[in-house]
């Protein structure tokens, strides 16, 4: 619950409130000084017409996925999309590709994310296959959200969905992507023992350019609950 | 300069009030700091709508969405924030000028927020193909409901309950180069009328204000750009345009939340 949603608080509950609010206000200043890893920057992909295509994904290379149960860290699995990867040559135009394997049993949650990397965003469609390689859905493109920096699709996983198919969307690549980002820093000072926390702000606005290639992360966890 | 702080009608104001005024301010500091970052620990984990498992969804009944009538006009870093009580206490005093003034502004426009995003629902829902209906609902807290009417109501598949957390414009600091933003950031859960089985539950931030560390998986959006405004001054000077880039934020999150369910 964010703290500040609720306007007023009986007096008598001062002194939690307070703590509670010192405790936030301490967590979110560890939280601010930590490090923050900077993406690689990598020139955008928009030109695959050199890349050797087929007609179907290889599955024979799938990337096999690890399912954790909620609560347990998430064990991704990643793939990098360039000029060496796997080419489709579908009916919208050439397209790079990675396809994971998804674990037996389920029901899981699959999150597939593609990650920015500096001027390039890997533009991502999805499919699922079964384990014949047969389509057996496509997720809407819509479903790719900005989940923080990262354009994030989650969905839920049927029987017989063995696949996970991500590729580039040819039709989108080469349009530009603007976003703006706030950010807040604190920096802790300190001299003759008094130490004073400065919080500054920055308003930044990022280019980048849908492309073929880029990083993509699938995560699996399954829907059953943890055990006791 | 300063002095003790005064209640309404002059006198000094009491320990309590002065707590209270203090507490205003740590949760303000605390609550531009944690505009995104908190999210990641504001609710249980994220579960993704499964519409081809419940096909059976036809129309759903939204929950009057928890939302306060009025905006908050945030800074979400300044100088006072480091200066202790005395500064925190400047603070929240400007803060409520802020909220008062823009408050006053959206009133003089005739803008009603709340009524707009629930008719920005309907239509993010509408346009999923989904039959919608309003179900009044008592809130006993800001937050999502903890329980939902069991059973359901006449003709509901589903509730989709929203809570709207806080929204208004927000500017990350001072200074011209951190300008007024549009924000609003929603709680939002889907849950099956006959079983109150969860089919969906998510976070929508617009316009987020991150801080470093572990960031969260909210849905993000980007901010409009075409709603910037460098200073209060300057937000406050063009009031219709203030109201429509907040109700934009409001719309796009309330599209966001449709996408969710679709």
């Amino acid at each position: 619950m964010w703290p500040w949603a609720t306007q007023r608080l009986p007096s008598a509950r001062w002194c939690s409130d307070m703590s509670t609010a010192l405790r936030i206000a301490a967590l979110l200043t560890v939280l601010c000084v930590g490090a923050c890893a900077t993406p690689p920057d990598i020139p955008p992909l928009l030109d695959i017409s050199a890349a050797q295509c087929t007609q179907q994904p290889d599955l024979a290379n799938a990337i096999v996925t690890v399912a954790t149960v909620d609560g347990d860290s998430e064990k991704p699995r990643t793939a990098t999309l360039n000029l060496r990867s796997g080419c489709i040559d579908g009916a919208d135009g050439r397209s790079l590709y990675a396809v994971f394997a998804m674990p037996d049993g389920g029901p899981f949650t699959i999150s597939v994310s593609s990650l920015p990397q500096g001027r390039s965003v890997l533009a991502p469609r999805a499919r699922i296959l079964d384990a014949q390689g047969v389509e057996v859905r496509r997720l809407p493109p819509s479903s790719f959200l900005f989940r923080g920096p990262n354009l994030t699709a989650l969905y839920r996983s049927h029987p017989g969905e063995h696949y996970l198919v991500v590729s580039s969307d040819p039709p989108s690549v080469g349009k530009p992507l603007r976003r703006l980002q706030e950010n807040v820093q604190a920096t802790t000072a300190g001299a003759g023992g008094i130490f004073v926390t400065i919080y500054t702000g920055t308003d930044i606005a990022s280019e980048a350019t849908w492309s073929h290639n880029g990083e993509i992360s699938v995560s699996v966890v399954s829907d059953k609950p943890a055990k006791k | 300069m300063l002095g003790r702080p005064r209640s309404a009608d002059g006198r000094f104001a009491t320990t309590d009030a002065v707590r209270g005024a203090m507490f205003r301010h740590i949760r303000h500091a605390s609550a531009c700091l944690a505009l995104a970052a908190l999210t990641a620990c504001a609710t249980e984990r994220e579960i993704p709508f499964d519409h081809a498992a419940n096909s059976g969804i036809k129309t759903i009944g939204v929950l009057q969405p928890s939302m306060s009538p009025t905006p908050t006009i945030l800074l979400a870093s300044d100088i006072g924030q480091s200066l202790g009580l005395v500064g925190l206490l400047v603070d929240a005093s400007m803060q409520a000028n802020r909220d008062k003034q823009f408050g006053e502004l959206m009133s003089a426009q005739g803008v009603k927020p709340d009524a707009n995003f629930l008719a920005d629902v309907h239509a993010a829902l509408a346009a999923h193909g989904y039959s919608v209906t309003d179900v009044p609902e008592a809130r006993p807290s800001a937050d999502l409901l903890k329980t939902y009417p069991k059973g359901g109501t006449d003709g509901v598949d589903a509730y989709l309950d929203i809570a709207i957390v806080n929204y208004g414009y927000v500017a990350a600091g001072i200074g011209d180069s951190t300008p007024y933003r549009p924000f609003v950031g929603a709680h939002c859960r889907l849950v099956r009328a006959s079983d109150g089985a969860v089919l969906m539950q998510d976070v929508v931030v617009y316009n987020p204000v991150v801080t470093a560390g572990p960031q969260p998986r909210a849905v993000t959006i980007s901010p409009d750009p075409a709603y910037t405004f460098k200073d209060f001054d300057t937000l406050t000077a063009d009031p219709a345009n203030a109201m429509k880039g907040m109700n934009v934020a409001l719309g796009d999150a309330a599209t966001s939340i449709g996408t969710l369910v679709q």
